[in-house]
């Protein structure tokens, strides 16, 4: 019982760890949208979008092209975030008009 | 123009207007910053019964189908895309501003506004409508601004003749096509000018223009002022705003607008597949497309006979055959009757009567056929960009007891 909750314990801590590191890259991702995707558009427009790794990676790397200032971390930081908030199956948006 | 309402300044508004967007200002080639915070029409922007929002900076942003009651469009209800937001208000001073004219033709040109306006002057009613309008509804989902239903318009545009400007220069043999450029300009200079072209069949046509006004106002400042192309039946990525600069060339436009951007494929393609760009064409005439104005989306009817209301429109000269409508899931479908004058480029407004038979949810669907025989998909073909949208317009209503 001992051992099990020494285990128990140590795996939480673990858990909760990179819980945190999880969150901090979080707020990292918010940052750079923030600070570097909205100098040249507001950040609804990357909210809006619902798209999978392989088009998110592809969308951070046009944007560096055309001057998003992104180190390789931090595109990576951002990439993984987007891919995981905006991914295709997250909740869609408040649709104000839409039909169908 | 509808007539003006003064609305209380919300914290909402503020907030908006602490974003920039106001500061664009809907209201006639005026306003930036300063003139717009003074500006009563300005304040109409921040309306929350105006436009739909679909990103702040630089604006973009859709009418409400509702507003589609109304034939026309109003100047401060009609949808935006911007893809840097408007120029600096010098760059396009009406008194100061040139058009230039230059490429393949015998005369190259340097025209101000009042050299234009001495051409013989033309009104065309059209319709505008964003290439992307109804990317959102597209499975798998694609990238770009998500316009639902109303990244499209009806207004009356007024100016002179595109081919009244390129015989003053004389356009050579050798030219294919008239690239476009306005005086909009992106925040980072490593993103690519908004340059576009047509073909000079489609430059040279009777009824392309060069509008300075919209619905009888000068053209606004969101809406290209002093100048912007109209090429009636097209997509609205023709239409360059805020026009400084016409090269009539045997290429079409290089960079990523015209060569990679508003293009699809050429051919049908499985959803969610990567395109060449060898299949890929540019996206040109519109596609024969419909909208159900009134129920509204959500509507609560009584068992009484309800009114269907929409309107209808579809691309280069087409005409509108038919529209139908469903209230069973497109088992059936009612010919509706179309309502207005047969002008080529306008939409229709039709309506159709429905009784419903039960109480609960009942959805309405509309298809339009034009006179090339084209008729509305259940879902169009899916493209890697989302241009092109005209499924089936479908509104859900809830039928009351008694």
């Amino acid at each position: 019982m001992v051992f099990m909750g020494v285990v128990l314990g140590l795996s939480g801590g673990l858990v909760l760890r990179a819980a945190a590191q999880d969150g901090s890259r979080d707020q990292e991702a918010m940052q750079l949208m923030a600070n570097r995707c909205g100098i040249c558009h507001s950040t609804d427009l990357v909210m809006q979008q619902r798209l999978d790794r392989s088009r998110w990676t592809a969308t951070v790397d046009k944007m560096i092209r055309w001057g998003a200032g992104l180190s390789p971390e931090e595109r990576d930081i951002l990439v993984k975030y987007l891919a995981v908030q905006y991914r295709p199956d997250a909740p869609a948006d408040e649709k104000p008009d839409g039909a169908k | 123009m509808t007539p003006k309402r003064f609305q209380p300044i919300t914290r909402r508004a503020l907030l908006t207007r602490a974003l920039g967007v106001v500061a664009l200002g809907l209201a006639g080639g005026r306003g930036l910053i300063p003139s717009a915070w003074a500006n009563p029409e300005g304040q109409r922007a921040s309306d929350e019964n105006s436009l739909i929002v679909r990103v702040a900076r630089p604006f973009d942003a859709e009418t409400k189908v509702r507003e589609f009651a109304s034939w026309l469009t109003p100047n401060d209800r009609f949808f935006v895309r911007s893809h840097f937001g408007p120029p600096p208000e010098e760059q396009i001073d009406p008194a100061a501003w040139r058009l230039e004219v230059g490429g393949l033709v015998e005369r190259q040109l340097s025209l101000s506004l009042d050299d234009l306006k001495r051409l013989p002057e033309v009104t065309v009613t059209a319709v505008l409508q964003c290439s992307g309008n109804g990317r959102a509804f597209y499975r798998p989902r694609v990238p770009g601004v998500q316009w639902e239903r109303g990244a499209v318009g009806n207004a009356r545009w007024t100016g002179v003749r595109l081919a009244d400007v390129l015989k003053r220069a004389g356009v050579k043999p050798s030219a294919k096509h008239l690239q476009m450029q306005g005086a909009d300009r992106p925040v980072s200079t490593q993103v690519p000018l908004f340059i576009r072209s047509i073909p000079i069949e489609k430059a040279l046509h009777p009824d392309t223009l060069l509008a300075y006004r919209m619905n009888g106002e000068p053209l606004p400042l969101l809406h290209g002022t002093p100048l912007r192309v109209i090429a009636p039946g097209w997509m609205a990525d023709a239409c360059l705003k805020w026009l400084t600069t016409i090269t009539v060339s045997a290429e079409e436009a290089k960079g990523f607008y015209m060569e990679t951007a508003y293009r699809y494929p050429a051919r049908p393609v499985e959803p969610g597949t990567a395109v060449s760009p060898r299949e890929m064409k540019p996206v040109e005439a519109m596609v024969v497309k419909s909208l159900i104005v009134e129920p509204a989306q959500g509507a609560s009817v009584g068992r009484s006979p309800v009114m269907i209301s929409g309107v209808a429109w579809t691309g280069e000269e087409g005409r509108i055959a038919r529209v139908e409508v469903s209230t069973d899931d497109g088992r059936t479908w009612t010919p509706a009757r179309l309502i207005g004058e047969d002008l080529p480029y306008a939409w229709w407004k039709w309506q159709a009567v429905w009784q419903p038979k039960e109480a609960g949810p009942a959805a309405i669907l509309c298809r339009a056929t034009d006179d090339r025989g084209q008729t509305q998909p259940m879902a169009s073909s899916w493209n890697p960009s989302g241009f092109l949208w005209n499924g089936v317009d479908r509104v859900q209503t809830e039928v009351r007891k008694g």
